[in-house]
């Protein structure tokens, strides 16, 4: 159970707190401020809740894959927010990026972690509870370094890295909505193109990092790969186009 | 605004915390994969024991709590088995270990074939109590890792803080500095880090403040100097405007407009000699065609005054600012002109050294008693002030000038009696520089 949940976290809580601290050292450098992670959390919580509260119609509707179809076009809208980001550089859309994802991740761990503290005894329960720091302490913990780091780098010389970083995470939305496509039978699931589980199995804390960071796959179809490669080359474009410095515009959502 | 103290912090547990949690997981995998070892090992040695119940039959009932099952098959027959375990053949007759489903759970298995008593052991185990069971012992190993989490923030946030308490006592002090005051920062114990920040500070502080104090000497001493020229042009003009001028009285205007321009010039040169202005590009010069450039440029005051000068040595190089050492030139052979009686001696020498270059100009004049040869050094200081007794006119910057431009170059002033029976020797070493080759 222990395990369990930290893979919880790792799923569904890295890789959202990685898209925010890529945004939060974007943003912070240039306007010193944090005030639209509060607001962008608030509206986060709030979707969370409502999501979770309509999930069981949700997921009955669109043939029982309406959940899956819900997830697939939070994560399409969350790719073309950053797009939005990198082009017109307008804090809303960060916002509404962050928002989107933690409504979706929120009700991930909400749906999960309720499932199984439901159905536990008290050493389970136990269990999950450590579980759930070890996961957010790790998942946090990456996060913050990955801030850190990012913000380093924009004062040195590799100031476009985290754009670029950005850009890998905008990709893996779109992976994580062709994952879910395919769930869906919206995309057909195709042979892998090759399998590298030997190398990283996506179980591992490695591979769940990678796949946080850049949606990496170790068995990926054609069309999974085929998506993100131009998930990633739109976004890559548009920063090399742009090699201005962006000045954010400050607008209450 | 970015604050170093909670950066660090913020990064240190954030790594620990990585660090800590990834190894406390990699452990609870570990002692889980060991624990099923040991659970298998213990359901090993249960199947062993099971052979001493070869002859008993019938259902034997087991206590509530109990995790295992067991079936005992004689000439493929159940014979004996656990009230929990079911009357049909939980696995198949392959000796080892296996996973199967029974009575609504998940089951580990151990098949065991006793030879000599022709007996299968079958015994079995839940394996979610298995799974509890083992997380159960494995948790504790992980429990002081997740408790311990904030204590070590509460800890490192104390030390960052400490390390940094050097720093913000600086910050503390500079911050709540008034304008006017220079005075040095300090603070106990300086850390490694921070020593060379407290001394270009304090070196800094200290400039400051001598510059200060210099400006202030300066514009009263100049102010001082200037005014008595210009009583006496105010003295003359006012003759002057009456119509009662004689020669002398022009003399007089002349002396004093001469004056006055001469004080203009050192000021001006002792300006543009000061640490603040200096050009710090020293390029190659030859100290001794400067001395003769001087010489000639300075004979005609030399010859009226019918003095013999001689300049011994040979080409010396060194690295100075060619202007600034003909200014310093200029003031030292001047002032030996100035000061030396007519027919007097002036002598000059330029000598090089394994290093240094020495410079000496020495003069028959009066002199300078011993005690005062600091003082001369200082800005508008003349020997005997005011009314100095030798009628000469100056204004007691040339030396000043002097010092500050061998200072400038790193280079020693001192002053001594001359080889005449009277007058002034003035040695100036400077570091030897390196010819430059075109």
């Amino acid at each position: 159970m222990l395990i369990n949940s930290v893979v919880l976290f790792l799923r569904d809580a890295l890789p959202l707190l990685l898209f925010i601290s890529i945004l939060s050292a974007i943003i912070y450098l240039r306007t010193n401020s944090l005030g639209w992670l509060v607001k962008a959390t608030f509206f986060g919580v709030l979707g969370t809740v409502v999501l979770s509260a309509f999930i069981d119609r949700v997921s009955e509707g669109f043939d029982g894959f309406g959940f899956e179809l819900l997830t697939a076009t939070i994560h399409i809208m969350a790719y073309l927010s950053v797009l939005l980001f990198l082009r017109f550089n307008s804090i809303v859309l960060a916002t509404v990026a962050v928002s989107l994802l933690l409504s979706v991740h929120g009700t991930n761990l909400y749906i999960y972690s309720s499932g199984f503290w439901s159905s536990a005894s008290v050493n389970v329960n136990n269990a999950l509870l450590i579980g759930s720091i070890l996961g957010f302490g790790i998942s946090f913990s990456l996060a913050l370094l990955l801030y850190y780091g990012l913000s380093a780098s924009m004062m040195e010389r590799w100031s476009k890295l985290p754009m670029v970083v950005l850009a890998l995470t905008a990709a893996r939305q779109i992976t994580e909505a062709v994952y879910f496509l395919i769930q869906a039978d919206w995309l057909p699931t195709g042979q892998p193109l090759w399998n590298t589980s030997a190398w990283l199995s996506d179980s591992s804390e490695f591979g769940h990092l990678i796949n946080a960071l850049i949606g990496y796959e170790a068995s990926p179809s054609a069309v999974q790969v085929g998506l993100h490669l131009l998930a990633l080359v739109i976004p890559l474009f548009m920063i090399m186009k742009l090699n201005q410095q962006p000045t954010v515009t400050e607008v209450t959502p | 605004m970015r604050s170093i103290r909670r950066n660090l912090v913020s990064v240190i547990i954030a790594t620990m915390t990585l660090v800590s949690f990834y190894a406390a997981l990699q452990g609870y995998r570990s002692s889980m994969k060991q624990a099923n070892q040991l659970f298998d090992a213990e359901l090993q040695t249960y199947a062993a024991s099971l052979q001493m119940a070869a002859n008993q039959q019938g259902v034997l009932p087991m206590p509530d709590n109990t995790t295992v099952a067991f079936q005992v098959f004689k000439d493929n027959a159940l014979v004996f088995r656990s009230n929990n375990a079911p009357d049909q053949q939980i696995t198949a007759f392959n000796q080892g270990f296996s996973d199967k489903n029974f009575a609504r759970s998940r089951w580990r298995t151990f098949t065991q074939f006793h030879q000599p008593l022709g007996i299968w052991v079958v015994v079995a185990q839940r394996w979610d109590k298995r799974f509890e069971l083992a997380e159960g012992i494995t948790l504790a190993s992980v429990y002081p890792t997740v408790l311990s989490l904030p204590l070590m923030a509460i800890l490192i946030w104390l030390i960052v803080s400490q390390g940094l308490h050097s720093l913000k006592s600086i910050a503390k002090q500079l911050q709540h500095k008034k304008a006017d005051d220079l005075e040095p920062v300090t603070i106990n114990r300086i850390p490694l880090e921070l020593k060379h920040i407290i001394e270009t500070t304090n070196a800094l502080f200290h400039r400051l403040d001598e510059a200060f104090s210099r400006e202030k000497r300066f514009a009263s001493d100049a102010a001082h100097e200037l005014k008595t020229p210009l009583s006496v042009l105010k003295i003359n003009a006012y003759n002057l405007s009456k119509a009662q001028t004689s020669s002398e009285d022009i003399a007089l205007f002349d002396d004093g407009v001469e004056r006055m321009s001469h004080v203009i010039d050192q000021i001006l040169s002792l300006y543009k000699t000061s640490p603040e202005q200096f050009d710090a590009s020293l390029e190659p010069t030859d100290l001794y065609t400067l001395c003769q450039n001087s010489i000639a440029q300075l004979y005609p005051q030399i010859d009226a005054k019918d003095q013999h000068i001689e300049l011994h040595g040979q080409s010396c190089i060194i690295n100075a600012q060619p202007f600034s050492i003909a200014t310093l030139l200029q003031n030292l052979v001047t002032n030996a002109s100035k000061y030396t009686p007519s027919q007097g001696e002036i002598y000059l020498a330029v000598e090089q050294n394994d290093k240094t270059v020495v410079l000496t100009v020495e003069d028959s004049g009066p002199g300078i008693p011993e005690q005062q040869h600091q003082r001369v050094l200082e800005r508008f200081y003349r020997v005997g002030g005011d009314r100095h007794n030798s009628g000469i006119q100056g204004c007691g910057l040339g030396l000043s000038i002097v010092n500050q431009i061998a200072r400038l170059h790193h280079g020693t002033l001192a002053l001594s009696h001359s080889k005449f029976n009277s007058g002034l020797k003035v040695t100036l070493t400077l570091p030897a520089g390196e010819a430059h080759h075109a």
